[in-house]
């Protein structure tokens, strides 16, 4: 039984056991990524789009638990990993990039002391070896000088320079999975294009799969192959960049791109908001999350959560208006 | 003459703010913020400012408030001179709204004493039963409940916070408004419901608004005219669709050509122009032109010679030798 996906997800749950209650933060999710395809999820903050990247890579913690399904990467089940396993699968073969690189950079270590320890932790090369491969990996994500950065601070880098260590760092070891969680959420636009740009260029010559988090559209629109939706824990649309942009099929979705203000916009276009607040996740509605603030709310959305709809070949989307036996399926097309 | 003037609201002079920064004794260097801004901003418009972090743009918007000093400078308010006034009158015309809402509401008040405070201030009321009233009827109009007034910040999601923000500043009913921010720190669903709240009461009170964003798609959306600041310099402004078709300094363009579209067919055909390098530092900005270390057209003139901020079409301001 030879399989092509990288990585199958399957009903995932992880719940925080917090001491007000449970707070399911990912109720049930499922996907595949294939090698060197890119993903994007996007979700507002709380949609459980970073936690559900965490528990992928091992790094989900107190009290956060994974409480039903499966994640298989490379036919292995991750989940069953005891913890020498899963430290000499993370970073060998998955690794993160992180939203803000100061704080997830050791302050007290030089980035060659940071880059080198990777590579001596999973393969069995000398010191001076590491050297040279964290310089010339320094030199392929844009810095210049690298020799010399080598016996830098992190403190001595701006915000930008300390992405691409981030980067370097994470591409090291050469892992067949890269996560990104909003790794350009805390840059200026300019250097946002260059990261994003660089990250293109890697992802081409190495031929890795990524897992894009984020809550910027655009930045998902130049990235990724396909998209995965999140709202309160659950991935209520996923389909290629194009069937997302151009054919969405969930109110919530569709809502997103409406009420953004576009920078190539022609005329001006009064915004189309979602009203009301984002899920309470230690309250969540019953039935369709999204019921509450949804235009086209209907009363079952209200009592049962809607099943997860085919609408096209790797496009789905988990709304009651996409079931065959509701008559409005035709009026929110138009 | 009052036709002339009446449709200036505020007018800035070449304006500038330093930071002075103590590195030893006797030895003070200065990051300098904002570098002889000059221009005007007509009453019911709003002006977007937009630039990276740490070009001055916030800087800039609170030292038109005086909540910084100007160090050179004059700053206009219907053509009176208020760069050494005493604020109070004016504060109840000018106003702001912070990027962080969680943090620019004190966690120890309700919210009926945080936009009653300003009500008091300015002895708006001449009793307690009205001062009530124009809480409820301030809470109603940014989307908030009345029994909401009794309760205290934590309570409410980001998007609320800043509604709160909003009652706070329009409390004193004001002309002119700084937006900082505003929508920054808010998700994506809830930045629209804002922006089409400042929009309308701009509508219902004639408002006026400085709006500072980094968010280039949310200024071009809410701005008549735009300035583009770089390393505290405004470097372009024009009305935003001339702005975004005709650029003409090449720091605008770039900026342009970075934000990412949400559309993947227009992404994947787009021509990125992408800078080298990152900002320097405004302690020690470059001499000349202050883009000219990352600038693609750099001449030897750039190096040498600051350009002049002038009008080059009408209503269209650059600083740039190559325009």
């Amino acid at each position: 039984m030879e399989n092509k996906n990288l990585l199958e997800i399957k009903d995932l749950e992880i719940s925080f056991f917090t001491p007000v209650g449970e707070v399911k933060a990912v109720g049930g999710i499922s996907y595949d990524l294939q090698y060197g395809e890119v993903m994007g999820i996007v979700g507002e903050s709380g949609s459980g789009k970073s936690v559900e990247a965490y528990s992928i890579i091992g790094l989900l913690q107190e009290p956060g638990k994974v409480v039903g399904g499966s994640i298989t990467f490379e036919g292995e089940d991750i989940l069953s990993y005891d913890k020498e396993q899963m430290q000499n699968f993370r970073g060998n073969k998955v690794s993160m990039i992180f939203q803000n690189p100061m704080t997830s950079l050791n302050p007290v270590y030089t980035i060659g002391n940071q880059l080198t320890e990777a590579l001596t932790c999973h393969t069995k090369i000398g010191k001076s070896e590491a050297h040279g491969q964290a310089v010339e990996m320094l030199r392929q994500v844009g810095i210049n000088n690298p020799e010399k950065r080598m016996g830098q601070y992190p403190h001595e880098l701006s915000g930008g320079m300390r992405q691409r260590v981030m980067i370097a760092m994470a591409l090291i070891c050469r892992p067949k999975l890269l996560i990104a969680d909003e790794p350009t959420t805390a840059l200026d636009v300019t250097i946002q294009a260059q990261i994003l740009e660089l990250m293109k260029e890697i992802q081409q010559q190495t031929q890795m799969a990524i897992i894009f988090i984020t809550h910027n559209l655009g930045v998902v629109a130049e990235i990724c192959d396909k998209v995965s939706v999140m709202y309160a824990g659950r991935i209520i649309e996923q389909g290629t960049v194009d069937q997302i942009f151009y054919n969405p099929k969930h109110p919530y979705t569709l809502g997103l791109l409406r009420s953004m203000p576009r920078v190539d916009a022609t005329e001006y276009e009064r915004l189309i908001p979602i009203e009301g607040t984002p899920v309470d996740m230690l309250n969540l509605p019953t039935g369709c999350h999204f019921g509450p603030r949804c235009d086209h709310c209907m009363k079952i959305c209200l009592k049962k959560e809607p099943p997860r709809v085919e609408i096209e070949e790797g496009h789905h989307a988990k709304c009651w208006l996409l079931t065959k036996n509701c008559e409005r399926t035709e009026k929110t097309d138009a | 003459m009052p036709e002339a003037k009446s449709d200036i609201l505020i007018r800035v002079e070449n304006l500038q703010k330093y930071f002075p920064i103590k590195l030893g004794f006797m030895n003070v260097q200065y990051v300098r913020a904002v570098e002889g801004a000059t221009f005007v901003i007509k009453k019911g418009e709003t002006l977007g400012l937009v630039g990276e972090s740490g070009c001055g743009k916030t800087t800039l918007g609170r030292t038109i408030l005086r909540l910084y000093e100007p160090t050179k400078g004059k700053i206009f308010y219907e053509e009176k001179d208020i760069t050494n006034v005493n604020m109070l009158p004016y504060r109840r015309k000018m106003q702001i709204i912070f990027q962080d809402p969680s943090a620019s509401l004190d966690p120890r008040m309700t919210v009926g004493e945080i936009v009653g405070e300003a009500i008091d201030i300015h002895k708006l009321s001449s009793n307690g039963k009205e001062r009530q009233e124009r809480i409820k009827e301030l809470l109603a109009q940014v989307g908030l409940n009345t029994e909401h007034a009794n309760r205290y910040p934590h309570e409410f999601s980001g998007g609320q916070q800043q509604r709160i923000g909003i009652a706070r500043a329009l409390a004193v009913k004001p002309e002119f408004i700084v937006c900082d921010e505003p929508i920054s720190a808010l998700d994506v669903s809830i930045q629209s419901q804002i922006v089409n709240m400042l929009e309308d009461m701009q509508e219902q009170i004639g408002l006026t608004y400085l709006f500072i964003a980094h968010d280039l798609s949310v200024v071009r959306h809410i701005s008549n005219r735009i300035g583009v600041m770089y390393l505290g310099v405004i470097v372009e402004m024009a009305s935003s669709t001339e702005l975004y078709k005709n650029p003409l300094h090449p720091y605008t363009n770039t900026l342009l050509s970075a934000v990412p579209v949400p559309d993947p067919v227009v992404s994947r055909s787009r021509n990125r122009i992408i800078l080298e390098g990152e900002i320097p530092s405004p302690m020690n900005p470059p001499s000349g032109c202050r883009f000219h270390t990352r600038c693609p057209y750099v001449t030897e003139r750039c190096k040498q010679e600051e350009p002049a901020f002038r009008e080059v079409a009408p209503e269209h301001f650059v600083a740039c030798h190559l325009v």
